[in-house]
């Protein structure tokens, strides 16, 4: 079994790379709140994954936003760098924070506290930085978009019902009705998308990785623009796919967020407190990649 | 025993059958082709269609089961129910967990055991699903079909960061076995289904062919109708029915083979017409020959009366002399012409020799029969001819032979009668008519005629002839290799002479067979005799009737190329009478049989035309100088002046001179002084069946000897 040994890199040397993505206009993005002054944190040490543009830019703006020095270490130069030492990089006695699922495998075999940035386990094993916004703001500005859609409908796994739950109660306060379906697994979920059909008018898909895969999510955009369904996601690429509205966090506001929690320890949770809102313009505008993009304060 | 490679022939073939045959076999088997191909593709069509929805429902079923694996789901129970329900086709559904354990089963069919999957099949499904090939399959228990699929479920890995992915290619998933699915088909349904179909298609294509082999058969038949109709008058035309006319068709094609037919038909009525008139009429005078005249007779029958006037013309030798044959030919149109103008319709008018005429009376009396005879013979007298200068009165002498009912003789033997009258008529001086008078003594000559007639058909028949050779001396050399073939008709122990029998095998016209006899039986003889005598030389008489037939020739030739014999062995004799009165058609055969190196003699030489213009124009080598000249040759100064003259005339021309009826020394040395070539007579040999085969005997002994010498 290979060992792999983590880089640790200097806040100077760390250069994110240039994002993919050409970083969308924000128009109205008020400056970041001030981190508030506390006593002295320790040093924090944030795990990443190269392979993801957006978290390597959450790093880089944690190196620049944050007052205590960030140890940034790159996953996959690990192994590249040091193959053969038996030594970690990691530093159980500083903080932690992992970007990403691959970070939070890698960091749950050496130390039990840490915070999960973006991550989509259903339960957080601790401090964690959910990625769905606030329930009652997406319903607000679903509403907005959709003011006919009145019913909506989601497939989960089984360890996903609590977060559901809580999106069914919130729903039912601004007059929305939501329904959810348990399945086992992708097949499953297949059948109970198809099965919700007939008694929604739009569906949250919400990033079930244990149901959800590739073939999956096209199946179920493709079936529900048979259908007249309305569509949400909470990645940029979904809209591309065809999804009518996508909530996505723009990688400064996600560092902030981190940032915060990590000032204020006591809190269960970070939230993130802005989200670009992506919408097409239409459906059938979706294969030219014409959008129509808003950010809005998740808090507001 | 018949032989055996003799073949049958078989009996022609309907056309119209044949082609009805061809297109039955061509509909039959583009029937049976078509009900292949619908069998086969209803069977492609209905397996593919089972696939297609067994593909389907494996997919389905793979969706509709994986709640099975987490939680007693009762919509999906309900869902499988609702599938088993809806498919009659499948007998059951089956899942099973990753170790092949029984899970959930939905079955229409009572008791259905639920085992655990077997390993095989297990492995089967696992590795089918893997590669993508497809389910798994299991026939052997038809009409049931099992189909089987792993199921796999589908989740995001672990490590895969879903909220930084930023293409679907950055979700990386995970597969898991869930467990299997199997399904029960009930194929029999399928099997009903195309044989139902393939039955109803079949039935179509049968209908349908049989429908176009009906209309077809009946289009042909229609078509061909026209050919048709064309058997009934070609089968009549080829049994000899001229009279047909084939009716001319709306068909183009067929018309122009009606016309065809009709034109062909036509011609072959005129052929056949002209034949007839060829073979049953006297080319020069357009009246009946001898052949077709006495067929008339025939057919009329011994219930007719009437009269036989036989006609012959006085002195008409003159009339050759003076005109040539080809002038004496047109006089004879004349006095044919005159006959006919003489005679009455219904009188059967013939020319049956060179200057002889038969005319037939019937139902005249005896008195009138003498009128209408005295009637020509004054026209002939009293009203000249004339032809290229010259006027001829040209009588006639008439014998006239009265028939009456049932009379016992035939046709052949009431012309003799009329013939004998003639010349008891020219006897009595010429130009006058005499009237056959039927007395014992003449039935008794007509009645051994009769049985000459049937003796000689005998001795025909039972080989009663045979030759016997006289020698004819080369006088020069008195050497002897050239011998004459006589006939005689041998009865017991006696020899009959020729002219015994001759007369009466003209009258009854054998002479051709016995003709035929005489060459083929000395060809025989003379093949055998030439291995001692090698250039022994046979002389064979001809008759003027068998010199005359067209195939005589080619007789001749077949008989020699039979036996292997030279055709310069043979020498053939005829008369100066028969070569003479039948010129043209002589010329042609002797010149015909000298081309292939056959000679000729002319026998008699000097007792009849004796005329050296056609004897310079006959290719003959020898000239037989008649007996009467030689018998009183040492007596009479005129012969020896007659028979010097001849020889001179030969000598001149090329030929050779034979000298018959050499009876004594005396005839033998002055015919030697006088230069003839060849001696024949008793005083050289009489007519013997020995002679030849004992100059063979002494050949060989002196071959012996020589041998012996040697």
């Amino acid at each position: 079994m290979p060992v792999t040994t983590p880089v640790i890199l200097e806040r100077e040397t760390v250069v994110p790379p240039t994002p993919v993505r050409p970083k969308a206009p924000k128009p109205d993005k008020p400056e970041p709140d001030p981190v508030e002054e506390t006593e002295k944190t320790s040093p924090v040490t944030v795990i990443v994954s190269n392979q993801s543009p957006l978290l390597m830019q959450v790093a880089a703006s944690m190196i620049t936003r944050s007052p205590d020095p960030v140890t940034i270490i790159e996953l996959e130069k690990t192994v590249a760098a040091n193959s053969s030492s038996q030594l970690d990089p990691f530093d159980t006695n500083q903080l932690a924070v992992a970007l990403g699922e691959r970070s939070t495998e890698w960091l749950k075999g050496r130390t039990s506290d840490f915070i999960e940035v973006l991550t989509s386990a259903a339960q957080p094993s601790g401090r964690h930085i959910p990625a769905l916004p606030d329930p009652a703001w997406q319903f607000d500005i679903w509403s907005q978009h959709f003011p006919d859609a009145r019913r909506i409908g989601a497939v989960i796994s089984e360890a996903y019902v609590p977060q559901v739950q809580a999106l069914a109660i919130e729903a039912e306060k601004t007059g929305l009705h939501f329904i959810y379906r348990v399945a086992a697994n992708d097949q499953a979920a297949q059948v109970e998308f198809r099965r919700l059909t007939p008694e929604v008018d739009g569906l949250f898909l919400l990033p079930d990785p244990a149901i959800f895969n590739p073939g999956l999510i096209t199946d179920v955009i493709e079936h529900s623009h048979r259908n007249g369904l309305r569509l949400l996601a909470y990645n940029g690429f979904m809209q591309s796919l065809g999804v009518d509205l996508v909530f996505t966090a723009e990688p400064e506001d996600v560092a902030d967020a981190v940032l915060e929690l990590i000032n204020h320890p006591d809190r269960e949770a970070g939230r993130i407190k802005r989200f670009t809102v992506t919408t097409p313009v239409s459906r059938q505008s979706v294969s030219r990649q014409s959008v129509s993009r808003q950010v809005v304060r998740a808090d507001e | 025993m018949s032989n055996l490679f003799e073949v049958t022939p078989s009996p022609p073939r309907s056309l119209v059958r044949d082609m009805l045959l061809v297109q039955l076999v061509f509909a039959a088997a583009v029937g049976l082709i078509a009900l292949a191909s619908v069998w086969g593709i209803s069977k492609w069509v209905v397996r593919d269609n089972a696939e297609r929805w067994s593909s389907r429902w494996m997919a389905e079923l793979t969706s509709l089961g994986a709640g099975l694996y987490l939680q007693d789901d009762a919509t999906t129970v309900i869902a499988l129910r609702g599938y088993l329900d809806r498919y009659e086709e499948l007998l059951y559904i089956r899942y099973y967990d990753p170790s092949g354990q029984p899970v959930y089963v939905e079955s229409r069919l009572e008791d259905l055991p639920f085992p655990p999957l077997g390993v095989r099949p297990l492995k089967d499904m696992e590795t089918l699903s893997k590669s993508g090939e497809g389910a798994w399959r299991d026939e052997r228990q038809s009409p049931l079909v099992r189909m089987g699929q792993a199921l796999y479920t589908e989740s995001l890995s672990r490590k895969t960061d879903i909220y930084a992915a930023q293409s679907l290619d950055d979700l990386k998933t995970r597969k898991r076995l869930a467990g299997y699915v199997e399904i029960g088909l009930d194929y029999s349904r399928y099997n009903a289904d195309l044989a139902k179909g393939a039955m109803v298609g079949s039935a179509a294509i049968i209908a349908a062919f049989l429908l176009l082999a009906l209309f077809g058969g009946a289009a042909i038949r229609r078509g061909l109708a026209p050919l048709s109709a064309l058997e009934t008058p070609l089968k009549k035309l080829a049994q000899g029915e001229l009279d047909v006319h084939v009716p001319v068709s709306t068909h183009h094609e067929i018309e122009t083979i009606a016309e065809a037919i009709n034109a062909a038909a036509t011609a072959i009525r005129d052929r056949d017409q002209h034949l007839r008139k060829l073979a049953s009429y006297d080319q020069l005078t357009g009246l009946a020959n001898r052949r077709y005249f006495l067929e008339r007779l025939e057919q009329l029958g011994s219930q007719n009366t009437g009269a036989m006037l036989f006609i012959d013309l006085d002195q008409f030798k003159y009339v050759n002399d003076t005109l040539g044959h080809r002038g004496g030919d047109l006089i004879l149109s004349q006095v044919a012409e005159r006959l006919r103008n003489a005679t009455r319709p219904g009188d059967l008018i013939a020319r049956v020799g060179g200057d002889e005429f038969v005319i037939f009376l019937p139902n005249v009396e005896r008195r009138r029969a003498q009128q209408l005879g005295q009637q020509v013979v004054n026209d002939l007298k009293e009203y000249p001819l004339s032809q290229d200068g010259h006027t001829f009165n040209v009588g006639c002498s008439i014998g006239i032979a009265m028939i009456e009912r049932n009379n016992p003789f035939t046709s052949t033997e009431i012309v003799s009668q009329a013939d004998l009258a003639c010349r008891q008529a020219k006897i009595d001086g010429r130009n006058r008519l005499c009237i056959y008078e039927l007395i014992d003594d003449d039935l008794t000559q007509v009645q051994n005629d009769l049985q000459w007639q049937q003796r000689l058909k005998t001795a025909l028949r039972s080989n009663h002839f045979e030759l016997h050779y006289q020698p004819i001396q080369h006088v020069a050399t008195g050497v002897t290799q050239h011998f004459e073939a006589l006939i005689r008709l041998r009865d017991g122990d006696r020899l009959i002479f020729p002219d015994a029998f001759l007369s009466a095998a003209r009258r009854f016209a054998l002479m051709t067979e016995i003709d035929q006899w005489v060459i083929a039986t000395a060809i025989a003889e003379l093949a055998v005799w030439r291995r001692d005598l090698p250039d022994l030389k046979i002389g064979i008489n001809l008759t003027g009737s068998t010199f005359i037939e067209s195939g005589f020739s080619d007789f001749v030739l077949r008989e020699l190329d039979k036996h292997g014999v030279p055709a310069d062995s043979i020498i053939f004799e005829i008369t100066e009478q028969v070569a003479i009165s039948s010129f043209s058609d002589a010329v042609p055969q002797i010149k015909a049989l000298v081309d292939q190196g056959c000679e000729f003699a002319v026998d008699d030489f000097g007792t009849g035309y004796s005329s050296l213009s056609y004897l310079k124009r006959l290719p003959v080598r020898y000239i037989k100088i008649d007996g009467v000249f030689i018998r009183k040759l040492v007596e009479s100064e005129v012969d020896q002046t007659i028979v010097k003259a001849i020889v001179d005339i030969a000598r001149i021309m090329g030929k050779e001179t034979i000298a018959e009826f050499v009876g004594d020394e005396a005839t033998a040395e002055l015919i030697k002084r006088i230069g003839i070539d060849y001696a024949q007579g008793f005083h050289i040999g009489k007519p013997a069946r020995d002679h030849v085969p004992l100059a063979c005997q002494a050949a060989r002994s002196v071959h012996a000897a020589r041998t012996a010498q040697a």
